[in-house]
């Protein structure tokens, strides 16, 4: 395994990170209402299983999962008031179904059942089990981790922990890492017993030191396990950069991690796992950051999944009406325009800053100053793909790979000319997933028409075979074609005088109508 | 659907367009000071006339394009064109060549063209080309210039008069009060000097110049072209040009001056200061690296590069054209899609 501690591109963000407040986690009043997401394909499925004006515990199921969706939970105790469907424009004008929960403020849980002995059961199992957990990856891209986990039973060697967090501001996993070292490596070694893997890497980066130093205490006794500090550089938490500055490996295209032994998972991801499987708790909270522009008011805390963003700022005397805020990371995060909006499983931080500080700059012309492509952590070169996706050149777009972008978002942030570059390309790669499509059912709906086609062939073959010779039986059928004809033939011309007469009685009506409407007028 | 489109300040330092733009016509100035010291308040005139036309011309067109004046015209860079024009020009030119030159940088070569970003070719240079193919005779007189002496006689008035003079005959009249219009217009640049002077040098080898004499001799062309080589470093340091553009130019140029002196034998000045003649170096830091006519990857830059240095050395020894940077460099600008598509970078995970 060869050190080389870099990749290509990226840039290095002012972390805005105060280290002495990551430390501390503080826990939030719980709010009275809480809002759930539900994707709307489980909907579909009528997956839903609480009603309105049920009484439900924490913990309880409330959407139990479809295919890649993990189940949802309750995050307290309390009355389910309503459940509507709604659209949110932040996630492509997906519609989710909302369940609303009006918490009672005891806190009941439901049965928890801890599974100490996980190593007496079997890995499907425990797989379940983290399945039931509604445990997704934390890290932002939502895949479910019991997925994740199945797919890679038997093919990884090796067990990576993200702990990068290379956005500005954020510093929840730090957090995480500070306070719960001990539980991450009781999750690090469930993983390990599952997948049977003999060696896990811890990658943080080097500004965490305190993380660093908890995490390193935490392992120090235990063999297969490493840390390792990596430089200080956005996106180094992705996935593809990190396996790279790890191993100087590159994840083929199309590929996943798991394809060169590694698997991936983020450290609240294995936290979540650990609280699982060992304390029998299904995944409702999570670390959020909480941070203002100036990174002055920066706080770590334990927030239910579910809890209104608007909630989280009111407890902590901040006026949300002059704020912008913004949900996620600055750079890959999306501004929420309704607080009522809820922290989702993959929110890691809400950040907020006054309105006039957010650039809404005109978007100049590009100078192909190349900015971008140097700073492109993939090699992509954004000005080339922004041209054609602003032109709709699509086959132009997939040829300069615009699906290999990873949707990182430096391009935009360092573009001198203010060019949403990431909106375009999103865009556009959402237009080409709608080709490739169509493409395909085309080409489905093509092979079911041929085939059709061919079998009416061969069936007028027959007929034209029988027509053509001059058997009796032939004369026979030929007889019946005429029938047939005759009788159609009969057919419509009925039907034909049928609409006249039709015709004529209704002319009749419209007539006698008027003239009884001019009675009437001439009466009056 | 739409996403939002976020970008939060203070947490990474970029420089606008606008600030890019501002910042190369700051490293121009040092250029433009010795010039002026030089040739005098005329080369000062040139470039006010070039980029005050530029400007509104750029202005009408957009006008005409129905475009937001707010976002598209307050970027500098019609007044980066109109300057960078302004000095490739003669001195002494008409006041109409730079109006003519502006025309066509700005309105055929970037507006018909799309626009700031969607333009082939560099605008100054292919407004300087067009002058140069139309009117050779009045934008080869540097030779004139190159008396210093007798640039020290004119006065304020004179120069007005030299460059804003009624029509062509007059032109020519007040010209050949300062010098003899035959040589006027067989003795053209600088350059085409050194050319002349090596045929006798030739002849005569005896005579070969040491290197101190030759610095000498340019003294004037070497210092302008220094003043253009500190405001290249400037933006380099700044990171505002790519020093690969300019690198590969210089180095491509230097080492076909070297084979020529060394075997060719075309030229007996040192490579060395070949490099500081004529205006080598402001189209090898200001024009050259003009990133919306460039390459945009990294090796493309390069090649970019290489091709023009060796362009200006083949029309400068073998062509007809005496500084052959215009040609040059829009030969180059037209091969730029076709360096673009043959050096794509390889893109993560993708074997190429
Ligand atoms: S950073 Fe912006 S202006 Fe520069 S090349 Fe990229 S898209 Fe164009
Ligand atoms: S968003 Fe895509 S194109 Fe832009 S820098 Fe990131 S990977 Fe490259």
């Amino acid at each position: 395994m060869r050190k080389s501690n870099d990749f290509d591109g990226g840039i290095d963000f002012m972390s805005m990170k105060s280290n002495q407040t990551s430390s501390k986690l503080n826990v939030l009043n719980t709010p009275k209402i809480f809002t759930i997401l539900v994707d709307d394909v489980v909907v579909i499925k009528n997956k839903i299983v609480v009603n309105i004006g049920q009484i439900v515990l924490r913990g309880q199921v409330l959407a139990l999962g479809y295919k890649n969706i993990a189940p949802m939970h309750s995050p307290a105790s309390g009355l389910i008031t309503q459940i509507t469907n709604e659209e949110f424009k932040f996630f492509s004008n997906k519609r989710y179904s909302v369940i609303n929960i009006q918490s009672d403020g005891k806190d009941r849980w439901i049965n928890r059942t801890p599974i100490h002995n996980y190593k007496d059961l079997s890995v499907n199992k425990i797989i379940q089990f983290i399945y039931n957990a509604g445990i997704v990856g934390l890290g932002g891209a939502g895949f479910l981790s019991s997925k994740k986990l199945k797919y890679s039973i038997k093919k990884v060697h090796t067990l990576v922990v993200n702990a990068a967090e290379s956005e500005p501001y954020v510093t929840s996993d730090d957090c995480l890492m500070q306070n719960f070292a001990t539980e991450i490596v009781q999750g690090c070694q469930i993983v390990m017993w599952i997948l049977k893997i003999k060696f896990v890497l811890i990658a943080i980066e080097d500004d965490k030191h305190l993380a660093y130093i908890k995490v390193h205490d935490a392992i120090n006794h235990l063999s297969g396990f490493e840390i390792r500090k990596i430089k200080k550089k956005y996106p180094s938490g992705s996935s593809k950069q990190l396996i790279k500055t790890l191993f100087d490996q590159e994840i083929p295209s199309g590929k996943h991690s798991i394809h060169l032994g590694i698997i991936l998972f983020n450290v609240a991801t294995i936290f979540s796992i650990k609280r699982a499987i060992l304390n029998g708790e299904p995944l409702t909270e999570r670390i959020v950051t909480l941070s203002d522009k100036d990174a002055l008011y920066q706080k770590n805390f334990l927030v239910r999944i579910g809890t209104p963003v608007k909630h989280i700022l009111l407890e902590n005397n901040i006026n949300f009406k002059s704020n912008s805020i913004i949900l996620g990371g600055p750079i890959t995060g999306f501004i929420v325009d309704n607080v009522n909006f809820p922290i989702l499983k993959t929110s890691n931080s809400v950040l907020f800053l006054k309105s006039s500080l957010l650039k809404y700059e005109l978007e100049q012309p590009c100078i192909r100053c190349t900015m971008c492509s140097r700073a492109c952590p993939m090699n992509l070169l954004p000005e080339q793909l922004y041209f054609y996706s602003k032109s709709r050149d699509h086959d132009k777009s997939k040829e300069y790979s615009i699906q290999e972008c990873i949707e990182c978002g430096i391009c935009e942030q360092v573009c001198p000319s203010n060019i949403p570059l990431l909106t375009y390309f999103r865009k556009e790669k959402l237009k080409i997933n709608k080709i490739i499509l169509k493409e395909n059912l085309s080409t489905k709906f093509k092979k079911l028409f041929l085939s059709r086609q061919s079998r009416l062939r061969s069936l007028e073959s027959i007929n034209e075979n029988i027509i053509l010779s001059n058997s009796i039986l032939d004369k026979k059928f030929e007889e019946n074609l005429i029938l047939d004809k005759k009788i159609e033939n009969l057919i419509t011309n009925k039907s034909q005088n049928i609409r006249k007469v039709e015709l004529e009685a209704a002319i009749n009506r419209a007539k006698q109508k008027q003239k009884l409407n001019k009675c009437l007028i001439d009466r009056q | 659907m739409d996403y939002q489109y976020t970008k939060v300040n203070g947490i990474f330092f970029f420089r606008s367009t606008n600030d890019i733009m501002l910042l190369v016509i700051l490293a121009i100035v040092p250029g433009i000071i010795i010039e002026c010291y030089y040739f005098k308040i005329a080369i000062l005139i040139q470039i006010l006339l070039a980029s005050f036309a530029s400007v509104i011309f750029e202005l009408f067109v957009l006008k005409l394009r129905k475009k937001d004046i707010y976002t598209y015209y307050f970027d500098f860079s019609p007044l980066l064109t109109g300057i960078l024009l302004g000095l490739s020009l003669p001195a002494y030119s008409p006041w109409w060549m730079s109006i003519i030159g502006s025309f066509f940088s700005i309105v055929i070569t970037k507006q018909l063209y799309g626009g700031l970003g969607y333009n082939i070719f560099n605008p100054a240079m292919a407004g300087y080309a067009i002058l140069l193919v139309s009117f050779p005779v009045l934008m080869t007189n540097w030779s004139f210039q190159n008396n210093l002496i007798l640039l020290d006689t004119l006065s304020f008035k004179d120069v007005m008069s030299i460059i804003f003079f009624t029509n062509l005959d007059d032109y020519y009249k007040i010209m050949s009060q300062f010098c003899d219009i035959p040589t006027f217009i067989t003795q053209v640049t600088p350059l085409e000097q050194i050319r002349i002077h090596n045929k006798n040098v030739l002849v005569n080898v005896a005579s070969v110049m040491s290197f101190v004499d030759e610095i000498t001799m340019y003294r004037h062309w070497i210092l302008i072209n220094f003043g253009f080589f500190i405001g290249g470093i400037f933006l380099l340091i700044k990171k505002i040009i790519c020093w690969r553009i300019s690198f590969s130019i210089l180095l491509s140029l230097f080492s076909c001056y070297l084979f020529d002196f060394f075997y060719l034998k075309h030229d007996s000045i040192s490579p060395l200061i070949q490099l500081f003649l004529g205006s080598t170096m402001i189209s090898v830091f200001f024009i050259a690296t003009d990133p919306v006519t460039t390459s945009i990857t990294k090796i493309g830059r390069i090649i970019f590069g290489g091709f023009i240095g060796v362009l200006i050395w083949i029309i400068r020894t073998f062509g007809g054209y005496p500084d052959a940077i215009s040609f040059s460099i829009l030969l180059a600008n037209s091969l730029v899609p076709l360096i673009d598509h043959y050096t794509q970078p390889r893109i993560y995970g993708k074997i190429k």
